[in-house]
């Protein structure tokens, strides 16, 4: 099936978002989105998905650029919905892996024992040149697993966000582009109240995610936001109460 | 009056620094203190020496103000104690009094400055920021030598200290390669160091993408070549690195070898370099590798399980012709032990280290002594895809020209783009490039993955038993199966590799 969304594309530089594997639970469905960035021929794949997807997301990479020419893979945390291919991908391609060096330690349970493919992201964040164009690994640390990043491409100014706008749609509502954030914001209130640590966190990433000119939020799972949609989705992040911030009396 | 911009500056150069004010005029003292508390972070007074010395010994202070003439200790009296315990700090004397005596006593003591009273603020103030400055580069120098011991211990070496991109610092080594004097005289003839680095293969230059300096201060620790030429137009090899200076933001020191007599340029020249034999062991290599040992360079240490890649870091802690000693973590030693040989790869190197024997594995000590080595262009760390050995319980058939192979053949590793057949007798008239249709059955933890696989011959190679085909697989089509088998066994392998590694006397032996 081909889901392919391209969010950019411009004297040989293009993002596309593919919406590969989904995560049904009876009426709810959290899609998970794969994204590929094209520069002159060359793959910058982000947050690939689990071992099942695989094959999907190979094909649809073909759809775009030689395979071989694959040069980076990025996973942003280690959920297996993100990192679960990585296996497959090492075998298959050549490209340089990119993830938290706080999760170096993993990549064997993931099917590596090579240190020299892994391109490690230091708790700071950093500045990648992908050839001649900059990506900003972002840190959003606990926002929900520690050490993870988000990818600001400053040519397309898109916002890789992880899993941060993540929405858990109804069936019904999947792929449909958003016309009311207040209406929207109820699909990603209980995961953001679940998987985000605490507020404190929140407020942190927005204040390093505020210095670019975003222009969409790419989310590892649900629907882009965009246009105005961006600067409510961070008014309603920054004062999100979620993690520790909503733990009762009881809970401690 | 003090210009505005002097004191501004003051107030910038001043504000981490501690002052001891000693004045026995009560209202001199009180009108200044509360002048110098615009600029020092911290301001003790004191109105006689006894006092004054007894508030040096409560506190750390990096400047002192006194005057002379003051009742129960004088202030040369003061500052002959407080110079006996702190020899650097800095001294300011103000006095009514000129007298040669007193000049002279005050020369001997290290006094950095005699103002004579009654002071204007503007003299005060210059002599104050002067001090500042020389206290800061001899604190500069103190890093560079520090770092220099530290880093650099050996002659052939060029330093330099940045403050960002400015150079602050150059020790005499590398004026000299320039022929200046100075770091002044360099800046005035040269501009910028990154402007005489040469084009090379893949060596440190400046680009249209990025500066030199941009581009090794991003890279910290790593390992350039640079090219240039010395005063008398005389080429050289370096290889520099760059490393931040502990607890000071924005300093960088680079560090540069002349490895100029290895002869190393025609070999890292990617042009001339298409040789695939294993060079003899000589001189030069163990000189590079002493260099390597001197330096604390990093480098990768590569080691291989079944074709499974294990790789960490290392460090080489000494070299010379007879062995090589390594320091790396407990998961290569183990492969180490396992493999008995190693590859070791590093941007230093022109091309990857093979050692044939691994020998002493301390696994406490987390060290290894390696020896019979040499450059090898061609080895596994080349390898583009993963190419794993599968399991011993295998069946492979092969098809060629409507005729059909298998007995006494079996498959020796496997990628997605490649596949190394093991065949006990030769199959007549099969050549290079000939096609190849494969069925195999490979085994996974009691699985059988099936991979029907067509490809043509790369080469036949002869072995003392038998023969080798190197099959290339056609690329039009993706082989989800073999991609499947590939990944799994990997993670087979990982697993197997692991169980060994936790075993409880630890000892791996092949075969």
């Amino acid at each position: 099936m081909q889901n392919d969304k391209v969010l950019y594309d411009r004297d040989g530089f293009k993002c596309v978002m593919f919406s590969i594997d989904d995560e049904s639970h009876e009426e709810k469905f959290l899609s998970v989105n794969q994204y590929l960035i094209v520069n002159n021929g060359e793959g910058f794949l982000i947050d690939p998905g689990c071992s099942a997807a695989f094959d999907d997301v190979l094909e649809a990479v073909e759809r775009h650029m030689r395979p071989e020419n694959l040069k980076y893979i990025s996973f942003s945390h280690q959920d297996p919905d993100v990192a679960g291919s990585l296996a497959e991908w090492v075998s298959y391609s050549s490209a340089k892996l990119i993830f938290p060096a706080i999760w170096s330690r993993f990549m064997e349970h993931y099917g590596l024992m090579d240190s020299s493919r892994v391109l490690l992201v230091p708790d700071e964040g950093m500045a990648f040149e992908f050839n001649d164009k900059t990506l900003h690994f972002i840190p959003a640390h606990f926002l929900h697993s520690p050490g993870q990043f988000t990818i600001y491409d400053e040519t397309s100014k898109v916002l890789f966000s992880a899993d941060i706008g993540a929405a858990v749609l109804p069936v019904q509502e999947a792929n449909k582009p958003i016309d009311d954030f207040d209406s929207y914001s109820e699909y990603l209130l209980s995961f953001h109240q679940r998987f985000m640590a605490a507020n404190i966190f929140c407020k942190a990433w927005i204040s390093r995610v505020s210095k670019f000119d975003v222009q969409i939020i790419a989310p590892q799972h649900g629907t882009l936001l965009t246009n105005e949609m961006v600067k409510q989705f961070l008014d309603w992040f920054s004062e999100l109460k979620c993690g520790a911030d909503l733990l009762g009396k009881n809970d401690t | 009056m003090s210009d505005k911009e002097t004191l501004l500056e003051l107030k910038a150069a001043a504000k981490e620094l501690s002052l001891l004010y000693v004045e026995d005029n009560e209202g001199m003292l009180k009108s200044t203190v509360q002048f110098f508390q615009k600029f020092f972070k911290t301001v003790v007074s004191a109105k006689d020496g006894e006092e004054g010395l007894e508030k040096f010994q409560q506190q750390d202070f990096d400047l002192v103000i006194t005057d002379l003439q003051m009742p129960h200790m004088n202030g040369f009296d003061m500052l002959e104690m407080i110079k006996a315990q702190s020899p650097h700090v800095k001294v300011i004397i103000t006095s009514a009094h000129n007298e040669r005596d007193q000049l002279h006593r005050a020369i001997k003591l290290g006094v950095n400055e005699y103002l004579i009273k009654p002071i204007k603020i503007d003299e005060l103030t210059k002599a104050i920021l002067e001090i500042i400055h020389v206290a800061e580069n001899e604190r500069n120098e103190t890093v560079l030598y520090t770092q220099l011991h530290r880093v650099f211990n050996y002659q052939h070496n060029f330093v330099v200290m940045f403050e960002r991109e400015e150079m602050l610092l150059a020790n005499k080594n590398l004026l000299t390669l320039f022929g200046v004097y100075s770091l002044d005289a360099f800046k005035n003839k040269y501009h910028d160091l990154g402007e005489q680095f040469q084009e090379h293969d893949d060596f440190l230059t400046n680009t249209k993408a990025a500066s030199w300096f941009k581009t090794i201060s991003e890279n910290i620790g790593k390992f350039f070549h640079v090219k240039l030429r010395d005063a008398q137009g005389k080429t050289h090899h370096l290889i520099v690195k760059m490393q931040n200076v502990p607890n000071k933001k924005d300093y960088f020191i680079l560090s540069m070898d002349d490895v100029t007599e290895l002869d190393l340029l025609s070999l890292l020249d990617k042009k001339e370099n298409d040789n695939d034999v294993i060079v003899e062991e000589n001189d030069e290599l163990y000189k590079l590798l002493d260099a390597a040992a001197k330096n604390h360079i990093k480098i990768n240490v590569h080691s291989f399980y079944k074709g499974l890649s294990i790789t960490n870091p290392g460090i080489i802690l000494e070299a010379n012709e007879k062995r090589t000693i390594l320091t790396c973590n407990v998961i290569q030693l183990k492969a180490m032990q396992y493999e008995r040989n190693v590859i070791l790869s590093s941007d230093l190197f022109p091309q990857d280290l093979y050692y044939a024997s691994v020998r002493d594995i301390d696994f406490q000590a987390q060290r290894c002594s390696l020896s019979m080595g040499g450059l090898s262009a061609e080895n596994a760390t080349q390898r583009e895809f993963i190419r794993i050995e599968p399991e011993e319980q295998q069946t492979v058939t092969l098809f060629y020209q409507n005729r059909k192979f298998g007995d006494e053949m079996k498959v020796l590793d496997i990628s997605v783009k490649a596949v190394r057949i093991y065949t006990r007798h030769i199959i007549k008239g099969m050549e290079n490039d000939d096609e190849i249709n494969l069925d195999m059955v490979l085994n996974l933890n009691k699985r059988a993955f099936i991979i029907k696989a067509k490809g043509r011959v790369l080469k036949i190679i002869e072995r003392k038993q038998g023969y080798e085909l190197v099959i290339n697989f056609y690329e039009e089509k993706r082989n989800k199966s073999l991609i499947d088998y590939v990944a799994k066994r990997q993670m087979a392998l990982i697993r197997e590799f692991k169980k060994m590694e936790n075993s409880v006397d630890g000892v791996i032996y092949k075969n």
